[in-house]
């Protein structure tokens, strides 16, 4: 057995590994636009190595984790992240899927691992490698507005509750059948699929806010978002002020495979005033727009306590995730603080993990 | 205390912690390698068990993840955890 680094050519033998494992894969341009697309990449790191496989006796992959590069900003210092995803490995050699692990956790001159899709075996993983889950508001519950109750209830009840107790279920059903809120709104925003340079100014407004965030201009947007812009899966409020962006949210459209449900996922929510009231809406705007496209619900993970009451105040309401997807390992001590002992600050999303590549 | 005492221990409360794999205090016993019977889950675990065991005996405190996956060994058995621990 052997562990070598991944190359761009491997990508057959990881998809099928990954399917015979029961994981979803991209499809080949979207996976190699992951590496070769990453402005990180592109600009400062050509041999960044984008992933680890494990050989068998017969050099035929058995295993695999991906590595992919990552900026973030607090207080106007830049860290780079390794974000993993894709970790897989035979059954056969179950025992080797811990030397991957290793290898996304010990390399050179990174400052943040993170993991935002961890199942609870690689939140337990990650924890034995000194990875500590982050500590931000009701991170556990994601919020979700129903468009269609009916449904979207019925295959929630089909499934499983909404939550593990029933007392909650039952509060949660009467708030979603009986609240009704008032989606008027008076701001014209600006509605795009795309991202456009205006977002490079609002990355260095935000650049200067001491909250961690995975930045935010035109080329990483474009890179993150790459699968969907352009299309009607993805949508970008802007919010201005004169000519400058102040705010914006993105969310992706996707089908929902658990429930088989259409759904929004609100992926990016950024401003520079909290104070101003045309941050809720844009919620209410997302969800004007889902509801033109016949989706079922929208539903948001993450996000800081402020932002998690504007989604409260306008309707939605909670449904605790199974496990605490949001590892990481942090090598850089002035952003502790910031990632493990603040939990009304910390902000962090899908949009700051490999979860963003599988919406 | 020995360290091959503090292993026994911790394979025994391993055991002991759940039903779906058993560990055997056997030097030759691979717990990485092609003849584990273990998975990602059980070896952490382990490991976890074999640190608090370590530090409860001995008085140290080791970080095993990272001192057994340094190695970049193919095989990691019983015999070779009791060398790094003794080595170390």
């Amino acid at each position: 057995m052997e562990i070598r680094k991944l190359n761009l050519k491997d990508y057959e033998q990881i998809k099928n590994l990954s399917k015979k494992n029961g994981l979803p894969f991209l499809k080949e341009n979207d996976w190699k636009n992951i590496w070769e697309k990453n402005p990180f990449i592109l600009e400062q790191q050509k041999d960044w190595i984008i992933g680890w496989k494990l050989l068998d006796q017969n050099d035929q992959i058995v295993g695999a984790i991906h590595n992919i590069p990552f900026i973030f900003y607090f207080d106007n210092n830049k860290f780079l992240a390794a974000i993993c995803g894709n970790w897989v490995v035979d059954n056969r050699y179950k025992s080797f899927s811990l030397g991957l692990r290793s290898k996304f956790l010990n390399q050179d001159n990174i400052q943040l691992y993170i993991t935002n899709t961890a199942n609870e075996i690689s939140e337990k993983v990650m924890e034995a490698f000194k990875a500590k889950k982050i500590l931000q508001y009701e991170y556990i519950n994601r919020k979700i507005f129903l468009l269609n109750k009916k449904k979207t209830i019925i295959n929630y009840i089909k499934k499983i509750s909404l939550n593990k107790n029933l007392i909650l279920d039952i509060k949660s059903l009467i708030d979603i059948m009986f609240n009704r809120k008032n989606l008027n709104i008076t701001k014209k925003f600006s509605i795009a699929n795309d991202f456009n340079l205006d977002f490079d100014l609002l990355n260095s407004d935000l650049r200067k806010k001491k909250t961690l965030y995975s930045i935010k201009n035109k080329k990483w947007l474009d890179w993150k978002y790459s699968r969907v812009i352009n299309t009607d899966r993805l949508w970008v409020i802007k919010n201005y002020n004169g000519n400058k962006l102040v705010g914006f949210l993105a969310f992706v459209i996707n089908n929902e495979q658990n429930y088989k449900l259409k759904k929004s996922t609100i992926t990016e929510f950024s401003f520079l005033d909290e104070n101003n009231f045309e941050n809720f809406e844009m919620v209410k705007k997302c969800i004007l727009i889902s509801k033109e496209f016949n989706c079922d619900v929208v539903d948001v993970i993450g996000f800081n306590k402020f932002k998690k009451n504007i989604f409260k105040e306008i309707g939605f309401t909670d449904k605790k995730m199974s496990n605490f997807s949001f590892l990481v390992k942090n090598l850089s001590p002035e952003i502790e603080d910031v990632l493990f002992n603040s939990q009304n600050n910390l902000d962090m999303s899908l949009t700051d993990g490999d979860a963003i590549f599988s919406l | 205390m020995k360290i091959e005492e503090t292993i026994e221990q911790s394979i025994h409360e391993f055991n002991k912690s759940q039903n779906k794999y058993k560990i055997i205090n056997n030097e030759n016993f691979e717990l990485i390698g092609q003849n584990s019977l273990l998975d990602s889950l059980a070896i952490v675990s382990f490991f976890s068990v074999l640190e608090d065991k370590i530090l409860s005996n001995h008085g140290i405190k080791r970080d095993l993840m990272k001192e057994v996956f340094i190695q970049q060994d193919e095989m990691i058995d019983l015999k070779k955890i009791t060398l790094i621990l003794k080595n170390n």
